[in-house]
């Protein structure tokens, strides 16, 4: 059975899953992966959809137990009043049945004191970094190439 | 006996070789407008358009070999226009296909041109003018003492290396094969897994801090711990508030 059918024989709420792939691409074909994509993806003729965000990592840290990591993440380019977004990954259930590794996840938007709210209820600031890249959707994969900084 | 039927035998096989090029132009051709016509008929998916482009540039790359091969017999002969009239010329119509009528002074010159691309004219120019200057150092003086020879030795090796040079960049430069392009590594697995690393599990993104000060901050920690409400492992999804009015009575 998979994660999800699991979850629901014993009852528990609905889980959010979702199937996650990561990989890397060396800068000077960077434009071929693009193309491709762009040939692959959605609107095929429009522009590319690019981002700049900042992700900021706060964790929880509880003696004894595995610490919980939130993500606050936001778009450099609404600087004045940007959205934050506030997601909690889990670590990635890799079954052997499939071939992508399968993961929980919860989504939230939320307001810019969030990092305050954080910090009081005891999360402390882990890392940050900056990604800067494109999205592509294909139905409801997304993907993005990024590239990441500090 | 032997010599007329040889030749001929040897005209059949060229004529047949010709006739090959023509039907792999054709085919070529065919696929091109099949491309065109998809094209046409609406946005195309990337797989077929993929799959039209790897026909058509198998195609291609059969073409360039079999007229490789057909070189050293294209070099042997030369094609000379035998009658060009200005009237409509209905064998050369169907021949072609209905792209050309009239075989005149105009449109002969074009198709039997040799005039080099501008760019393997300037390759041409460059070798030309490079063999000069090389030629023109030692070739004439005569030997007088070993010393000489020895120095005449040395010059000639590094022309023939200079011209080994020459070869080895001209093949690379024409003959690009596929084997060429699935060397090329587009990925660096190190790499990769420093990536997965810092973007699921924050390694090498946290600025390094003091054991003296990362130790008061724990200690920090366990005090808040203890003072707060005990954390829920994971942390629940944010709770709905719906708000509800009352429907005014009609």
């Amino acid at each position: 059975m998979d994660p999800a059918q699991i979850l629901l024989t014993q009852n528990r709420a609905f889980p959010s899953l979702e199937y996650v792939l990561q990989g890397s691409i060396q800068d000077d074909s960077v434009h071929l992966l693009k193309a491709r994509l762009q040939g692959l993806c959605d609107n095929i003729t429009g522009e590319v959809e690019q981002f700049d965000d900042h992700e900021i990592v706060y964790t929880l840290r509880i003696p004894g137990a595995s610490n919980v990591s939130l993500r606050v993440r936001y778009a450099i380019d609404d600087i004045p009043n940007p959205i934050y977004h506030l997601r909690y990954v889990a670590s990635a259930e890799l079954d052997k049945s499939q071939s992508v590794s399968v993961r929980q996840f919860h989504d939230c938007c939320v307001t810019k004191n969030i990092q305050a709210f954080l910090q009081d209820l005891g999360f402390a600031y882990d890392h940050e970094f900056f990604a800067k890249g494109d999205i592509f959707r294909k139905g409801r994969m997304k993907i993005t190439v990024a590239k990441i900084s500090t | 006996m032997d010599r007329p039927t040889s030749l001929a035998q040897n005209k059949l096989n060229e004529y047949d070789k010709l006739q090959q090029i023509l039907d792999k132009v054709r085919d070529l051709k065919q696929s091109l407008a099949n491309f065109f016509a998809e094209y046409e008929h609406g946005q195309p998916s990337w797989p077929t358009i993929l799959d039209e482009m790897n026909v058509l540039s198998s195609q291609i790359t059969t073409l360039r070999s079999s007229i490789r091969n057909m070189l050293p017999l294209l070099r042997t002969n030369s094609i000379i226009p035998m009658c060009i009239s200005p009237e409509n010329d209905p064998h050369v119509e169907q021949l072609t296909e209905r792209r050309l009528s009239i075989f005149n002074h105009d449109f002969m010159p074009q198709l039997l041109r040799t005039k080099n691309l501008p760019e393997i004219e300037e390759r041409e120019r460059l070798l030309n003018t490079n063999a000069n200057t090389n030629m023109n150092n030692s070739f004439g003086r005569p030997i007088t003492s070993p010393n000489e020879i020895y120095s005449r030795v040395q010059e000639l090796n590094t022309v023939l290396n200079s011209i080994g040079d020459i070869f080895r960049h001209t093949k690379e430069m024409t003959d690009k094969s596929e084997k060429q392009f699935d060397l090329q590594r587009f990925t660096n697995p190190g790499d990769t897994k420093r990536l997965l690393e810092a973007m699921n599990s924050g390694v090498g993104l946290r600025v390094p801090s003091d054991t003296s000060s990362s130790s008061i901050t724990t200690n920090d920690q366990t005090n808040l711990n203890q003072q707060m409400p005990t954390q829920p492992q994971r942390p629940q999804p944010p709770t709905l508030k719906i708000k509800t009015t009352s429907r005014p009575n009609r």
